[in-house]
């Protein structure tokens, strides 16, 4: 295709401004779907992203548009995830492109992750078209928003596209200026191959499918073609765009946004950000911006009932064909038995692994606590990398201990930047500047240690900000820290899997915290469970659930039935997800409530 | 789902194996803790109807199931003593001028059990008289919001004593605030003293929307607090097994033969007869489903209708039955019989219930032998959340059948 025809393009917007709503009146324009086939959020797979409303696996889909000149073109939308741990996959989509629409709500205004993904979209010279959302609201107010796009963003307010992608108002017009605003892609068609990967997703007829955008060259069919980074060879055995499905074609040439798939048995081998080439005629250098991605936060994932583990080792091996971020290995705990250790890119991350496993491979599980990874070094000069409590080593033989570092960048409203530094003060991060970029808003690094933004970091920052701060980060190095390790006992027997390694001047406030919130969380048995936080031998938190209340009704008799029965009809309980350490039933809620526990 | 019906429900002919229940909703006065369905203070004339209005509905049960016979009968209240003689005659002759009930109870309260009532009674076949003396302390009985006093239960007993051939079964209230464990030992005794064949300990519950429960809300007085209420559960009860009483129920006593019949019906979901109003029913429909049948509480609409079309009905589920029968069944010290449960649904309790009856049997909540499944002391004292449990997994299920009665 003639990369004059052709337009790249992302939507980015604040979880709830309409994107994906946006993106499904695209999808009808171009009649890509049959309309008795057409369900809301058609480019969100997954039950998660629909119900959460976010997108966590990039999409694209090719939409033909003929243009008011007649002409014939082609809109590629590159969809993006919606959340900073996947930040990198995000930038890789953006940088995919080379128009944005930023999508605002008209109720709502600018906010934080509008702000955030505008500066990501300079960053990549992307043409930007601000577009105001819901309209057709009673509560939209266009000319604040308008006021907004001005000084908040810099940008001409009169360029703003005024649409309800719900009713479809303004959407023709939207896409008459995407064609005349956003600039075609300007590759050399005829230098070597030169194409970004910026996700892959696994087909279980077809194996990996590569989603790229060619930059320079063309891909055909029965190409062989090199991956930059580990320079593996494979022969393209399909190329083609996206169509909602996969459209082949027999070639993709330069500016043309589509996939390929080439034998690739899992999408570990592909690695988002990587430059793909031609293994005769490669071009002379990458892609810029290629990392590899790393997990940060690490947990074990063990099934609720010991006899699922086979299920849990399925589950896993399935949802890491097509989860290229998730790493695991084998691990075993003396209270839940055999599982997984398992690196993610953040706790969504976490969550989203934990959601799918359970609703797509109908398994009950339970994580222990989240954890960095550390850099003990030890009396005989050896040095480890921990991040599993079981693997802590006897606290004699440890000279000292690091812990992983970032970077990180706020941008908020002035009248919130007091409460943002108590906020890092407290999480022991140190300023490194502070600039006001205008009257109004103020941008501000610190590093801070990443363990304590884990937890809560990015909950509380948004609410002291009323959602107006944003938030991004990254890894700077190792600092060295006072670390210790912190047991958890129920009813008089450490569980291992609640315990954590902490900064030591938290243990105590971490220990009151895990402790009150296991007593909330684990039922009443028979018998006074105390709940007790330890260090080493010493006892720094106690919590003492009470026994069984009684819960018989007094009365029943032949009036009572009907409305007794409804009441447990009302009340019955779920499935029940226990894991019975030693003689006390633990719920898997027990151990989720310690992946937050931080608190004060 | 429960409907509304313009014509009377048809049943299934039921000659044997019945019992019936007839609601006198009268009283003197409204207790505070009270939410059965009464009225204080009705005229002679609203009461007229009312017995009528009830003699006609037996009537029409007794000619829409074909019914020969009935093994039991409850007139409970409200106050049956507080009835006219005249009008309690007129009822109770009406029962048992057709049938020979092996057991026939009938409620009454200290301040308005008369001669004349306990006379009624013994003439017309009543076996048992079920008498509502709560405490025997004035104190308590002024905060319950008692019509008596603690010298009108004296009173009546001393009565019943010298008058009452047949049965006598005592009702007493414990766990009322302020009462203290020593309290409720020396009420029971007061009771065992009158040597009662059955007696019903009931935990005051405080039910929504009674004047007691807004008071405890407001912190006008303090609840008993769960320590002390499983106190007294554990002292009352060893009190009443060392004086001879079973505690074969939940909440309810009796010397060797002397159990409720009538009650153990319902806690074994057998087919009984409710007549009155806000009375319920649970019996075979003509289409072999068990039908609940529950009777306006509207007066003027019970009076005037046909008894058999002021009602709700509800086709009870395969599902609906079976948590019926656990939520009764396991209030009974003797559990509920295998038989009864494999004729009903056709297999075994532990197969029907998934894993949830495993689980409570390890947890030591319930236990089974070759006749009966029964929950342990420990389990009954906590049956609430074992049946939610069994709720969660009876609604999982979509196979189930039932057989009943």
């Amino acid at each position: 295709m003639e990369q004059n025809d052709i337009r790249n393009f992302c939507i980015i917007a604040h979880i709830d401004h309409g994107k994906s709503t946006l993106a499904d009146r695209f999808i009808q324009r171009a009649h890509l779907v049959a309309d008795r086939d057409f369900h809301d959020q058609i480019l969100d797979s997954m039950d998660i992203e629909r119900e959460r409303g976010i997108t966590i696996k990039s999409q694209a889909v090719a939409i033909p548009h003929r243009a008011r000149d007649g002409r014939e073109y082609l809109l590629n939308l590159v969809d993006t995830p919606g959340h900073v741990d996947f930040a990198y996959e995000v930038s890789r989509a953006i940088s995919s492109t080379e128009g944005a629409l930023l999508v605002i709500d008209a109720t709502q205004g600018v906010e934080a992750q509008t702000l955030a993904n505008m500066y990501l979209a300079l960053e990549h010279n992307l043409e930007i078209i601000p577009v105001i959302n819901k309209i057709d609201m009673p509560s939209a107010d266009v000319p604040n928003v308008k006021k907004q796009i001005e000084h908040d963003l810099g940008m001409d307010p009169d360029g703003a596209f005024l649409i309800s992608a719900k009713l479809g108002t303004g959407i023709d017009e939207l896409m008459e200026a995407m064609v005349e605003r956003i600039p075609p892609p300007r590759g050399d068609a005829a230098a070597p191959l030169k194409a970004l990967i910026f996700d892959s997703h696994y087909d279980s007829y077809r194996g990996v499918v590569v989603h790229v955008r060619i930059f320079d060259g063309a891909m055909k069919r029965d190409q062989q073609i090199r991956f930059w980074s580990n320079g593996a060879v494979y022969q393209a055995e399909e190329v083609g765009i996206f169509r909602l499905r996969l459209s082949k074609t027999d070639a993709l040439s330069a500016g043309e946004v589509g996939y390929f798939i080439a034998g690739i048995k899992t999408v570990s081998d592909t690695r988002v950000g990587d430059t793909v080439t031609d293994h005769q005629r490669p071009c002379a250098e990458a892609l810029k911006g290629f990392r590899e991605v790393k997990p940060v936060v690490f947990s074990s994932i063990y099934p609720v009932d010991s006899n699922d583990y086979e299920e849990l080792v399925a589950g896993m091996e399935k949802l890491k064909l097509n989860d290229a971020s998730l790493v695991y290995e084998k691990d075993s705990s003396a209270a839940l038995g055999f599982g997984f250790r398992c690196g993610f890119l953040g706790l969504l991350h976490l969550e989203i692994v934990q959601e799918r496993l359970e609703r797509e491979y109908d398994l009950s599980i339970v994580f222990t606590a989240p954890s960095v990874r550390y850099r003990v070094f030890m009396q005989d000069g050896a040095e480890r990398l921990i991040d599993n409590p079981l693997e802590y080593p006897d606290t004699t033989l440890i000279e000292r201990a690091e812990e992983p570092y970032i970077k990180a960048g706020i941008i908020t409203p002035g009248e919130y930047l007091g409460s943002i530094m108590t906020l890092a003060l407290d999480k022991r991060g140190t300023q490194i500047s502070l600039t006001y970029l205008d009257e109004k808003r103020v941008e501000v690094f610190y590093e801070l240690p990443l363990a304590e933004v884990l937890f809560d970091f990015y909950d509380k920052l948004k609410s002291i900000s009323h959602g107006y701060a944003s938030f991004d980060y990254e890894l700077l190095g190792y600092r060295p820290t006072e670390l210790v390790k912190l047991d958890i006992l129920v009813n008089g027997k450490p569980v291992d899997a609640l315990s954590q390694l902490v900064f030591k001047g938290n243990a105590y406030a971490r220990a009151r915290s895990i402790c009150r919130k296991l007593s909330a969380e684990i039922p009443r048995h028979q018998f006074k469970i105390p709940i007790q936080g330890a260090i080493g031998g010493a006892i720094i938190a106690r919590e003492t659930i009470s026994a069984f209340r009684k819960d018989v009704t007094a009365k029943c008799y032949g009036g009572d039935i009907t409305r007794k029965r409804k009441l447990l009809e009302k009340q019955k309980a779920g499935k029940k997800r226990m894991k019975t350490v030693g003689n006390v039933e633990l719920p898997q809620t027990a151990f989720l409530s310690v992946l937050k526990a931080d608190e004060e | 789902m429960a409907m509304k019906t313009d014509s009377s429900p048809s049943l299934q002919p039921h000659p044997h194996d019945n019992a019936l229940y007839v609601h006198v909703p009268f009283c003197r006065r409204k207790c505070r803790y009270c939410d059965f369905f009464s009225i204080a203070d009705a005229d002679r004339e609203t009461m007229q109807a009312v017995v009528r209005a009830e003699i006609d509905g037996i009537d029409r049960f007794a000619d829409a199931l074909a019914v020969a016979s009935i093994d039991t009968v409850y007139i409970g209240g409200g106050t049956p003593s507080l009835l006219p003689g005249d009008l309690l005659e007129r009822l109770l002759a009406r029962i048992g001028g057709a049938w020979r009930p092996v057991e026939w109870t009938v409620e009454a309260n200290p301040e308005s059990l008369s001669r004349d009532f306990i006379d009624v009674c013994a003439r017309t076949g009543v076996t048992r008289i079920s008498l509502g003396v709560q405490t025997f302390d004035d104190r308590l009985l002024r905060f319950l919001g008692r019509a008596g006093t603690a010298a009108h239960n004296r009173r009546a007993l001393d009565l019943l004593a010298a008058r009452w051939p047949g049965e006598l079964s005592l009702d007493l209230i414990v766990c009322i605030p302020t009462q203290t464990v020593a309290g409720a030992l020396r009420d029971l005794e007061g009771a065992v003293a009158r040597a009662p064949g059955h007696v019903s300990l009931y935990d005051l519950t405080l039910e929504e929307g009674t004047p007691l429960f807004a008071a405890v809300r407001s912190g006008e007085c303090a609840q008993p607090t769960t320590e002390s209420e499983i106190e007294v559960w554990r002292e009352t009860r060893s009190f009443l097994t060392a004086s001879g009483y079973r505690p074969y129920e939940v909440s309810n006593f009796a010397r060797p033969g002397k159990e409720c019949l009538h009650n153990l019906r319902y806690w074994r979901l057998d087919p009984y007869i409710g007549v009155g109003p806000g009375a319920a029913s649970t019996v075979p429909g003509a289409d072999g489903t068990a039908l609940r049948l529950e009777t306006t509480q509207d007066l003027r609409q019970y009076c005037a209708a046909d008894p058999l079309s002021a009602l709700s009905v509800e086709r009870l589920s395969a599902g609906a039955l079976l948590l019926e029968q656990l939520m009764m069944g396991l209030r009974l010290e003797d559990g509920i019989e295998r038989s009864r449960i494999a004729r009903r649904f056709g297999a075994p309790l532990e197969e029907l219930l998934g894993g949830a009856w495993d689980h409570w049997l390890a947890k030591g909540w319930v236990r089974a032998d070759e006749s009966a499944y029964a929950c342990t002391d420990e389990g009954r004292l906590c049956l609430n959340p074992l049946l939610r449990e069994a709720a969660g997994s009876i609604s999982g299920r979509s196979n189930l059948k039932v057989v009943w009665p």
